[in-house]
C-alpha cells in the first residue's frame, strides 16, 4: 500500500526551516499510519525550489532518522525537476545518506551511497522480484559475507525490503526486494 | 595613501580603519569623499549603524553632493537609518516624498530593508525570485540560486543570534564583462568566532580568519545538529556555480573568494568589527 503527500500544496518554492515544521509532521504522521514494508510517496510535483535549510529539516532528518523511528517503512520521492533533484541530491550527500526516487517506472538513488551497494540496490532493481544473498553473491560475483554485508546495508538505510522465506530444501531465509516501480 | 572615493564590498574593511571608524565609540561618519558606492558598501555600513545606536543617542552621517544622497535615498539606505542617524545636510523633505511615490520602482535594485521576523522570510523570498525574474530579467534558476543564497544567509541572522539584527540590500550593475547581482546581507549580532565557540565538536581555531575558514566547512555550525551547518558551505557552492564572488567578514577578518578566478585572498584588520558580513557577487545568467 502506498500513502501520499503532496508538498506544493504547501507552497512551489519551499524556503527556510520554520516551513519545514508543518509537512514534516504530515510525513511522520503517514509513516507512523503505515505498516511494515508499506511506502509513503512525497510527490514533489509543481515544488520549483526549496533551499537547503529546508531541505536538510524535511528530507534530511527523516531519511536520517527512518530506520530507527519507523522501520520497515520506505520513503520515496517523485515529480523532481532537474533543479530540485540537483538540491535535493546535494542535501543528501552532505548529510551521508540517501533517499529512493521513482521516475518514469524506475527506481533511483539520491544522495550519497556507496558504488558497491548502489550496484547491489540495481540489481535487485532489475532480478524482477525477491532475491537471496546466495543470488546476489552468486550474480556479483562476491562471497556470501560481502553479499550479506551490503544487503544489511541497505535494509538499515530503508532502501531495501527484507522478508522472511522459506528455500526449496525448507531451510529459512531473508528474500530481498525492492518497493513497487 | 590613496584616497577611498568607492564604498563596495573590497573597499569597506580598509574605508572604515582609514576613517578610523569604531563600532564602540565613533558616532560621526563623514561620506562626503565618496563618489560611489554599492550595496556591498553600505549594508554593512548600516549594520555599523545600527551597532553603534546601541551606545550612541545621535549618529551623525555627513553627505555631500545631491546624486549620493539621491542613491542613499534611493538604495534605502536613508529609510532604513532614518531613526537612528542624523543625515548632514538635512536631505529636503520634498526630495524624500518624491522617492517615497516612486519606492520599490527601481528595476535593477532591491532596497537595503532590516530582515525582522523570520516567519516573513519566505514571503520576502518569493518575491525576491519574482523580482529577480521579471523585473531583472534573470533566469529561473540563477534566481533560485539567488533565493537560496539570500535565505540560508538570513536563516544564519536569526539563528545565531539572540535577537533579529539583519540587513540586507540587493542590486544589479551592468559592468564591461557583463551583468552581475551583488547581494549583501550584514548583522550586527556576536559574529562568527563567537557562535562556533559554542559547539566544541567543531574543529578548533584561534583567529578570525580561522573562523571563517571553520565556518565554511560542511557541518560546522553553532548547534550540535548533524543537518546544520551547510549554509556557507552551499553558499560558495552557488558562487561557483555562477562564477562569482563571496566575501565574509567577522571581527578583524575578511575573507574574499573568487570562483571565477579559483582564487581565495585574506585580509586583517586591527580594529575588529561586530557582527558578520557578506557578500555574493553572481554573474547574470538569463
Amino acid at each position: 500500500m502506498e500513502s501520499r503527500m503532496s508538498l506544493a500544496k504547501y507552497d512551489t518554492q519551499l524556503w527556510t526551516r520554520l516551513m519545514a515544521n508543518e509537512p514534516r509532521k504530515e510525513l511522520n504522521d503517514l509513516l507512523t499510519e503505515i505498516g511494515p514494508g508499506e511506502v509513503v510517496v512525497v510527490d514533489l510535483k509543481g515544488v520549483e525550489t526549496f533551499d537547503f535549510s529546508f531541505a536538510n529539516e524535511f528530507f534530511g532528518k527523516t531519511a536520517l532518522s527512518l530506520s530507527k523511528e519507523h522501520p520497515e517503512r520506505f520513503l520515496v520521492v517523485e515529480n523532481l525537476t532537474e533543479y530540485t533533484r540537483e538540491n535535493l541530491n546535494e542535501t543528501l550527500e552532505g548529510l551521508k545518506t540517501a533517499m529512493i526516487e521513482r521516475r518514469g517506472g524506475e527506481l533511483a538513488i539520491l544522495g550519497k551511497i556507496h558504488p558497491a551497494y548502489l550496484e547491489t540496490f540495481s540489481l535487485i532493481t532489475t532480478s524482477g522480484g525477491a532475491i537471496t544473498a546466495g543470488e546476489v553473491s552468486e550474480k556479483m560475483q562476491i562471497n556470501i559475507t560481502a553479499a550479506n554485508e551490503r544487503l544489511t546495508k541497505l535494509v538499515g538505510m530503508g532502501l531495501i525490503r527484507r522478508e522472511k522465506g522459506t528455500s526449496e530444501t525448507g531451510r529459512e531465509l531473508f528474500r530481498y526486494s525492492t518497493i513497487p516501480m | 595613501m590613496t584616497n577611498i572615493t568607492k564604498l563596495t564590498s573590497d573597499t569597506f574593511r580598509f574605508w572604515i580603519t582609514r576613517k578610523k571608524i569604531r563600532d564602540d565609540s565613533s558616532c560621526v561618519i563623514d561620506l562626503t569623499g565618496l563618489t560611489f558606492s554599492s550595496p556591498g558598501g553600505l549594508v554593512p555600513l548600516a549594520a555599523l549603524c545600527s551597532s553603534l545606536a546601541k551606545n550612541h543617542p545621535r549618529i551623525i552621517i555627513k553627505l555631500a553632493h545631491p546624486h549620493q544622497r539621491n542613491y542613499f535615498v534611493s538604495s534605502g539606505f536613508y529609510s532604513v537609518l532614518e531613526d537612528i542617524v542624523v543625515f548632514e545636510p538635512e536631505i529636503p523633505k520634498a526630495r524624500l516624498g518624491d522617492f517615497e511615490d516612486r519606492r520599490g520602482g527601481n528595476p535593477l535594485m532591491i532596497e537595503i530593508t532590516r530582515i525582522g521576523d523570520e516567519k516573513d522570510l519566505p514571503q520576502l523570498l518569493n518575491k525576491l525570485v519574482s523580482i529577480l525574474r521579471f523585473r531583472m530579467s534573470l533566469g529561473k534558476e540563477h534566481a533560485f540560486d539567488t533565493a537560496i543564497a539570500v535565505s540560508e544567509l538570513c536563516q544564519n541572522t536569526f539563528d545565531h543570534n539572540p535577537e533579529a539584527c539583519g540587513l540586507i540590500g540587493l542590486q544589479v550593475f551592468n559592468a564591461s564583462n557583463g551583468r552581475f547581482v551583488e547581494v549583501s546581507i550584514s548583522d550586527y549580532g556576536r559574529g562568527i568566532a563567537a557562535t562556533l565557540r559554542e559547539n566544541s565538536d567543531n574543529p578548533s581555531f584561534l583567529t578570525d580568519m580561522e573562523a571563517i575558514e571553520t565556518a565554511v566547512l560542511l557541518g560546522t555550525s553553532q548547534y550540535r545538529d548533524v543537518t546544520r551547518g551547510t549554509g556557507l558551505y552551499h553558499l560558495l557552492k552557488i558562487a561557483k556555480k555562477g562564477d562569482g564572488t563571496v566575501q565574509l567578514c567577522s571581527g578583524t577578518a575578511t575573507k574574499r573568494f573568487r570562483t571565477d578566478l579559483g582564487k581565495v585572498h585574506g585580509f586583517v584588520e586591527t580594529n575588529s568589527l561586530s557582527g558578520t558580513h557578506i557578500t555574493l557577487s553572481l554573474k547574470a545568467r538569463t
